[in-house]
């Protein structure tokens, strides 16, 4: 095969070297700025900790990552999950699939282990979606809507917790008595207590994961429960004896899901 | 961008560069040997096989719009506010929730992958293996901190492909629409040239471009690291190896003799961890013995995620990509010490039929390895 002579920097016309270096500039701005354009802290400030926003500049130059970001998916913040390890709790879930007499015929686990370790670890990834809570407003009025009007909310409450009278000034609930996600009157949040619930995302995630292992088994629903162990501090090196709550977990079910 | 050429005589050196300009176009479009492109794409195939291959089987529940994400998940989400945009992309995967035609997206991928890694058609199956990877990491819900960095390498490695060897004259169409022959893994090279040897500057572009933006993501993951609390007091391997799940009280009753000790380590490789990510771009380019904190901190990278860490991916992403960092004639020395090894030799002629002292080992490939030096050292 005949050999072209060999190409120095300087055979490249002018005009290419021109637009290629405003292309790589182009490049690296665009990966540059979604790691910029990102929140960050949380810091210290008078209405406690809270994340800081994003430079103005670099948020307004967003734009010039759309390409990278949603088509060629090479902009990422590279602000990983998992650089923030204490603030993880891990999950593990338990289905319950129940036919058409509401019998459960298949109790299913993830993540799975008998699957292997590349599955389950993506199987640790899906779950995880299912971990984040987020407090739940406590009325700080007497506002007694209209009958009809009532606004409703989603919350974990201690199973078998009664709504329907005023807010009992209960304890805190045990985190071994499982919780359920139930819906109530905003004016009925128990306010001697925090209040959470799963956060959106983890209820779409829940659902989607309903559905499918309903098409996939043919049950009439799939009820989720929620395993959840948050990480174990340092500080029980330092204790005599391991408490015991540290390796609590806590239960909560999302409820009887069907496609 | 590839300039076939005879390496067997050094390349002349060519004048010293200066200024900013000179540094500038040296940097980027300083002609290379693609050994380093052709070896990152080696290992970059093989990372992508390890990391979808077990997911065989799974295409449906993983990937699939009728999978544990479903479709109307996707509607869903889609409407939250706060949420990045990178969650809602493309892929290949939605095409059909259909599991055959499933089945079909994902041994097609995985056929590609197989004929990248082994440099066939390496302009067209490079482009698919960067569709397969998009498509396998498009799903929100099962997407973790590794998939950026396999997004980043099948880009760069389609890009460098895509412009190896469009450069010049006297080839033929299908060579500019596949890719050029030479590519091929085992192809045999005529008698006194080298594998890869014509000088590219699509593939230092490529490598260049890689390198940059992997030493980018390294610096940016430790600034995000410096805004959590348990880097800054050194506890986070703590976590990591004490997963809520996994450990038990006899476990932590174990640390109890010599706590002290256990946490002087942790904090210690806390913060180790974070002088390599900052120190990154200082290093990475650097030769000789800083080869060894490039190389050493990638492999202790891969040991700690492999055996403490549940980051399966990471790890070996870690050492592929920091090999991404080997100038041509690093990757020639390399190619010729690994051939001393007994028998590997004698597998690789075999594999090969490269005839005696043309590529692996001996006086011509030494030239071979001092012209690529030279040609490197250019910059």
């Amino acid at each position: 095969m005949p050999r072209a002579p060999s190409l120095s920097p300087g055979a490249l016309p002018r005009w290419l070297l021109a637009a290629g270096s405003a292309a790589i500039v182009f490049h690296l701005a665009a990966i540059v700025i979604p790691i910029l354009d990102m929140p960050s802290g949380p810091w210290i400030t008078d209405q406690g900790l809270r994340p800081a926003d994003a430079p103005e500049f670099v948020h307004a130059a967003a734009g010039l990552s759309t390409l990278h970001g949603k088509y060629l998916r090479v902009a990422h913040g590279f602000h990983f999950v998992t650089n923030r390890p204490a603030d993880i709790p891990e999950i593990q879930l338990e289905v319950l699939l129940r036919n058409d007499k509401g019998e459960v015929f298949e109790t299913l686990r993830f993540p799975d282990p008998n699957a292997n370790p590349w599955v389950r670890h993506r199987q640790e990834v899906l779950v995880s979606a299912l971990a984040l809570d987020l407090p739940v407003a406590r009325p700080t009025s007497e506002v007694v809507p209209p009958p009809g009007q009532e606004s409703k909310v989603w919350i974990w409450a201690v199973r078998g917790e009664n709504f329907d009278n005023e807010p009992p000034p209960g304890p805190p609930p045990d985190r071994k008595v499982p919780l359920e996600f139930r819906e109530i009157q905003q004016h009925r949040v128990p306010r001697t207590r925090d209040v959470v619930r799963p956060a959106d995302w983890s209820q779409i995630v829940a659902r989607s994961c309903a559905r499918y292992l309903c098409r996939t088994y043919g049950a009439k629903s799939a009820e989720i429960i929620r395993h959840r162990r948050d990480p174990i501090p340092p500080a029980v090196l330092y204790a005599r004896e391991t408490p015991p709550q540290a390796f609590d977990e806590l239960i909560a079910s999302f409820g009887e899901m069907s496609q | 961008m590839n300039t076939p050429k005879s390496t067997l005589t050094p390349t002349k050196p060519a004048a010293p560069a200066s200024g900013i300009i000179a540094s500038w176009v040296n940097f980027w479009f300083a002609p290379v040997d693609p050994v380093g492109l052709h070896a990152l794409r080696v290992l970059a195939g093989l990372l992508f096989l390890f990391w979808l291959l077990p997911l065989a089987g799974q295409q449906q529940a993983l990937f699939g719009l009728d999978g544990l994400f479903d479709a109307k998940a996707y509607v869903e989400s889609s409407r939250l506010p706060d949420l990045p945009p990178h969650l809602f992309g493309w892929s290949a995967t939605y095409l059909s929730a259909n599991p055959v035609v499933l089945g079909v997206i994902f041994w097609v991928s995985i056929a590609a992958v197989v004929l990248f890694t082994l440099g066939v058609a390496t302009r067209f199956t490079g482009v698919l293996t960067w569709v397969a990877v998009v498509s396998y990491t498009a799903n929100p819900a099962i997407s973790y901190d590794a998939d950026p960095l396999l997004l980043m390498l099948a880009f760069y490695l389609m890009i460098g492909y895509l412009l190896l060897g469009q450069w010049g004259a006297g080839r033929s169409l299908l060579t500019r629409l596949l890719g050029p022959r030479e590519t091929w893994l085992f192809h045999r090279p005529a008698t006194g040239a080298a594998f890869g040897s014509g000088e590219s500057v699509g593939a230092n572009l490529a490598l260049r471009l890689f390198q940059v933006h992997f030493a980018i993501a390294m610096v940016a993951s430790g600034l995000h690291k410096l805004q959590v609390k348990e880097w800054w007091n050194g506890l986070a391997p703590w976590f990591y190896l004490n997963t809520p799940f996994g450990t038990t009280a006899e476990r932590v009753q174990a640390y109890r003799p010599s706590p002290e000790s256990y946490l002087t380590l942790f904090t210690l490789a806390a913060y180790l961890v974070l002088a390599w990510q900052f120190a990154f771009p200082a290093f990475a380019w650097r030769r000789g013995a800083w080869r060894a904190v490039l190389l050493g901190g990638a492999a202790v990278g891969w040991l700690a995620c492999a055996f403490w860490v549940s980051l399966p991916l990471f790890g070996p992403i870690l050492v592929v990509s920091c090999l991404g960092f080997l100038s041509a004639g690093e990757w020639r020395w390399l190619q010729s010490f690994v051939a001393e090894f007994p028998g590997v030799r004698s597998v690789l002629r075999r594999l090969s039929r490269v005839p005696d002292g043309s590529v692996l080992a001996g006086p011509k490939s030494g030239a071979v390895a001092r012209a690529a030096a030279v040609s490197v050292g250019q910059r």
